[in-house]
């Protein structure tokens, strides 16, 4: 909990430090941005792993397939950056590039995800003919 | 591993700029651009050390691999 009054102050204090140089040097403050920006993901993902660890025994205990929960997490873990890496590129006013970061995530995400989906649609052709049959 | 990385840059960008702004005065202007340059790079050697942490731990939590 106490992180996230680290998380506030350098938040607050990056942006000071941006707008700062942003009049003389405006690629340093993008620079800090990209700075602030990776210090707090550090501080996140720590709080994030305790998360992952709990998912993990919980799956295990109901015997769930764990790859689910694996494409779960890798799913999580894409947006994660992504987001982080478009966002930045959006500040530093490239959005074009953004979007692409962006698109680049969704189509990881998607590639992790079929396996998933085949597996669901399998289930649902597996009872449909089931039920078909009676 | 803290905010002082994100002091040190803005440090760095104070001098750079203050740099840039005496030679202009003095009319060395291509001495200004190198001077922005070399802030530049060193600010992004800072940063590529973080964001190499920042991707270890990434993988290690996420399992990307």
């Amino acid at each position: 909990m106490a992180s996230l009054f680290k998380v506030i102050g350098i938040a607050l204090t990056a942006a000071a430090a941006s707008l700062l140089l942003r009049t003389y040097r405006p690629e340093l403050s993008v620079q800090i941005a990209v700075a602030a920006g990776t210090l707090l993901l550090l501080l996140t993902v720590d709080e994030l792993k305790v998360m992952s660890a709990f998912l993990n025994d919980m799956f295990e205990r109901t015997g769930i397939k764990t790859e689910y929960l694996k494409a779960m997490v890798k799913v999580l873990g894409i947006a994660y950056l992504a987001q982080f890496a478009a966002d930045l590129c959006r500040d530093a006013g490239e959005s074009a590039v953004a979007g692409k970061v962006e698109l680049a995530g969704r189509v990881m995400i998607l590639a992790i995800s079929l396996p998933i989906l085949g597996a669901i649609l399998e289930l649902v052709s597996g009872i449909v003919t089931s039920y078909a049959a009676v | 591993m803290g905010i002082e990385i994100v002091f040190k840059i803005a440090g760095i960008g104070i001098l750079i700029a203050i740099i840039c702004q005496l030679l202009k005065q003095t009319g060395r202007d291509d001495m200004a651009m190198l001077a922005a340059l070399a802030g530049l790079v060193i600010t992004l050697m800072m940063i590529i050390d973080l964001i190499a942490t920042l991707f270890e731990n990434v993988k290690q939590v996420f399992q990307l691999y």
